[in-house]
């Protein structure tokens, strides 16, 4: 069937109309708040037809590219018919409002043509330095990241010092890290494409274990750029780039995740700088991390809320294990102790208690002018952070569907190989839509962070992709069958670590509700769009 | 120290590849890489550069169509330059017309050592290192394991059947490394965005004062004849264990000798 690029864009745009009167009617409501359930559900589908209306360039290159992008098209259509029906006067829009888009659905969610998407393979497009980014960052996660990314899952051990040197001599830590602090980013595309592509790679091979050891350099770097002083850029940045220091980020606490404004772990001026008292949790490379990026109330004031919070970098010694104890001399103690979790496993989260533990003056993000804008900064780390979680729940979705595909092929059913049954070629073909339609809008957004943007859209794709990644990882394993449930398949991993993708780097719930739904319904109405 | 490396550009081995039924060779209009098998010879380059503490690293490739992607990888790793000889007339030319050729270049770069790969990934002839050497009159070594400059000249360990013999040689000197010997890096993120603003020299046999008339396949000593399919592999013998099959099993492994 040939994809039609035409019919695509013109039921895309009348998607929109459904999710911008939706927004228009809350953005009426005095108690928009209220409506969790209407909110989350416009949230991501407002995500969902940003992808769509991102795919519709690709679908252009090329009859392969368009017919994913057709069925991508369709299936986000059909999910947002399942989410209205019944619900139209919630959404302000008319029953039957999408039945325009039938045509176009009939078309492209057959079984059939979704079942014929099983075998494409489209080129990336990508230009000729991103396709050796791309090559060379897959090699190396097939020869070095991949042997070692079962054994790191099963036995939760610590991550092979070799592979972080590895990543390092690759440039992996110094992406972000402008040229003049020695790395890499020279302020264009290409800081964030490159990123984009190495961490898909890497996270291909291991979640835990590969894309995710960019994360924290990431974030840390975004925030000495936003808001550290020059003294704090030329010390820590070069550092970050060549892997001498490794970092974990210390934001969350027991009692607060998300609402970081309610945070109680406290800063409290000392002579030569501060003393960090209370506990953080879901510290992610706590103990091998040299350095933590801490947030925390330097503002006695608790009505304050966000405005209180400060950013440290807490420098530690590096620790093996899953847990650690260290003294100061002048009696600060710090103790992390891992949290045992089901999947995400290498890096171990902690929890991590301190107890009057210094950090000098110099160490305060941005000096005096950086008191009570750890928020802001922290903020300004996470939102990279997102583009980059969103880059690894491509990775992790690739492998899957690789497994899935190869399993298909050579295992056989009532007499054929389970890869030639129209249901497990129609999964794996709805798989290679979402994946194509994922790739393409990171890149997308890694072309508007570049240019100051794509702050909204991160959040979104970190939203849809992640909880996407689920279905795929999903299914994956269903192909499976029994084996898929069998430790013995890394099938089984992939489906446990893509569990913690909608948990991590602000939760999917917290970022639809109170990131991706503030920002549309605070945003002027598109003007060719009203509610009806 | 400059040192020239011989590297081939190659159509992917993971694609299936196609043979041009008119002359036996192989078609070559994918985007080619760069093959494996140069990859050592490059990172030996570059360590043996880094060892003397600079000098220049400079590839040497021929290719059709003005090929570069293979040679991009090889610049990514930290190669200076490269000189290309992309010539239509260089069509079909065998392995001795390829040495003249490529030594022809090599002398442009006035290395004090050439590398090259044992043989090439795609011709297999392994005959062209040796013949670069003939054609430029400067020693040979060949299957290299490792390689040092002492003294002013070059300390090689050639692997053999039993072992590596010790063997020196003055410069300049052309030295075919044994394939595996080294784990070639991988391009740095900014060894690939420094790879596209390297010099590329690209020149054609007229460049090189070569006659078309030697090379091509006008010039070519050698003719593939023909090209057969490998013979299928024979259906093993199937021994049905009734108690007894071990003995038919010892029987098998005495007549092959094994045992």
């Amino acid at each position: 069937m040939t994809p039609d690029m035409t019919a695509a864009k013109s039921t895309t745009a009348l998607a929109k109309t459904v999710v911008d009167a939706a927004i228009a009617r809350h953005r009426e409501l005095d108690d928009a708040e209220q409506h969790q359930v209407m909110l989350y559900d416009i949230a991501h589908a407002a995500s969902a037809i940003e992808m769509c209306r991102s795919v519709i360039d690709d679908g252009k290159k090329g009859p392969a590219e368009g017919a994913l992008a057709c069925a991508f098209i369709a299936d986000v259509v059909a999910e947002l018919g399942a989410k209205t029906i019944g619900r139209e006067h919630l959404w302000g829009i008319e029953v039957g409002a999408l039945d325009s888009a039938r045509e176009f659905l009939i078309a492209y969610r057959d079984p059939e043509f979704l079942a014929s998407l099983a075998d494409l393979d489209p080129p990336s497009h990508l230009d000729d330095d991103f396709e050796m980014v791309a090559d060379t960052f897959r090699r190396f996660a097939d020869d070095k990241v991949a042997p070692a990314a079962e054994h790191i899952h099963r036995t939760d051990s610590d991550i092979p010092e070799e592979l972080i040197q590895g990543l390092a001599e690759l440039g992996c830590f110094g992406l972000s890290v402008p040229e003049e602090y020695g790395g890499f980013a020279t302020g264009g595309e290409s800081d964030y494409f490159g990123m984009v592509i190495a961490t898909e790679e890497l996270s291909r091979a291991s979640l835990g274990a590969g894309g995710s050891l960019i994360t924290r350099p990431e974030i840390l770097t975004r925030a000495l750029e936003r808001g550290g002083t020059e003294a704090q850029k030329q010390k820590w940045l070069p550092q970050i780039a060549t892997a001498e220091t490794m970092c974990a980020v210390a934001v969350t606490e027991p009692d607060y995740g998300s609402d970081v404004a309610q945070l109680k772990v406290t800063a409290t001026p000392t002579r030569g700088g501060w003393h960090i008292n209370g506990v953080k949790t879901w510290c992610t490379f706590a103990g091998r991390a040299n350095v933590m990026m801490l947030l925390a109330r330097t503002d006695p004031d608790k009505s304050k809320g966000h405005r209180g919070l400060s950013l440290f970098i807490v420098p530690k010694e590096s620790t093996a294990g899953h847990q650690f104890e260290l003294h100061q001399d002048a009696g600060g103690r710090m103790e992390g102790r891992a949290i045992p979790t089901i999947g995400y496993r290498g890096m171990h989260s902690f929890e991590v208690a301190f107890e009057d533990w210094f950090v000098e003056a110099e160490n305060l993000v941005g000096g005096d002018e950086g008191l009570g804008r750890g928020f802001y900064l922290q903020m300004a780390g996470f939102e990279n952070g997102r583009l980059q979680t969103a880059a690894r729940a491509v990775g992790v979705m690739q492998a899957a569907f690789e497994a899935a595909t190869t399993y298909a092929a050579d295992r056989k059913v009532f007499g054929q190989p389970i890869g030639q049954y129209q249901l497990t070629r129609a999964k794996l073909g709805r798989m290679a839509a979402i994946i194509r339609a994922a790739r393409q809008y990171n890149y997308a957004v890694a072309v508007m962070m570049a240019k100051g943007g794509g702050t909204l859209e991160a959040s979104m794709v970190k939203a849809y992709v992640c909880k996407a990644a689920e279905w795929v990882t999903r299914e994956a394993m269903q192909i499976h069958g029994g084996f898929g449930y069998a430790e013995e398949y890394p099938v089984s991993r992939l489906f446990v670590d893509a569990r913690v993708l909608s948990i991590f780097e602000g939760a999917d719930e917290t970022l639809c509700l109170k990131l991706i739904i503030r920002r549309l319904l605070k945003a002027e109405p598109a003007g060719e769009v009203r509610a009806p | 120290m400059k040192v020239a490396v011989c590297v081939k550009q190659i159509p992917d081995p993971a694609l299936p590849g196609e043979l041009d039924p008119s002359t036996n060779t192989l078609k070559r209009t994918d985007k080619p890489i760069l093959d494996e098998s140069d990859s050592y010879g490059v990172e030996l380059a570059l360590q043996l550069v880094e060892a003397a503490g600079g000098g220049t690293v400079t590839l040497v490739s021929m290719a059709p169509n003005s090929e570069v992607a293979g040679l991009r990888t090889a610049l990514a790793m930290g190669a200076d330059g490269a000189i290309l000889v992309s010539d239509e007339a260089l069509a079909g030319t065998d392995a001795l017309g390829t040495a003249k050729v490529l030594a022809a270049a090599i002398k442009r770069a006035e290395p004090d050592l050439v590398l090259a790969g044992v043989e090439s990934s795609d011709g297999y002839t392994g005959t062209v290192p040796e013949q670069i050497a003939a054609a430029m009159g400067i020693a040979s070594v060949t299957f290299a394991k490792k390689i040092e400059v002492v003294d002013g000249g070059l300390k090689i360990q050639r692997q053999t059947d039993n072992g590596y013999d010790d063997v020196t040689c003055p410069m300049p000197a052309l030295v075919s490394v044994t394939g595996g010997v080294v784990e070639p890096r991988y391009p740095s993120f900014k060894g690939i965005m420094a790879a596209k603003k390297k010099p590329v020299d690209e020149v054609g046999i007229a460049d090189l004062g070569i006659d078309a008339s030697e090379v091509g396949q006008g010039g070519a000593r050698q003719e593939t004849v023909a090209v057969v399919d490998a013979e299928a592999r024979e259906s093993g013998e199937i021994v049905v264990d009734e108690g007894e099959a071990f003995e038919r099993i010892v029987q098998y492994l005495t007549e092959l000798k094994v045992i």
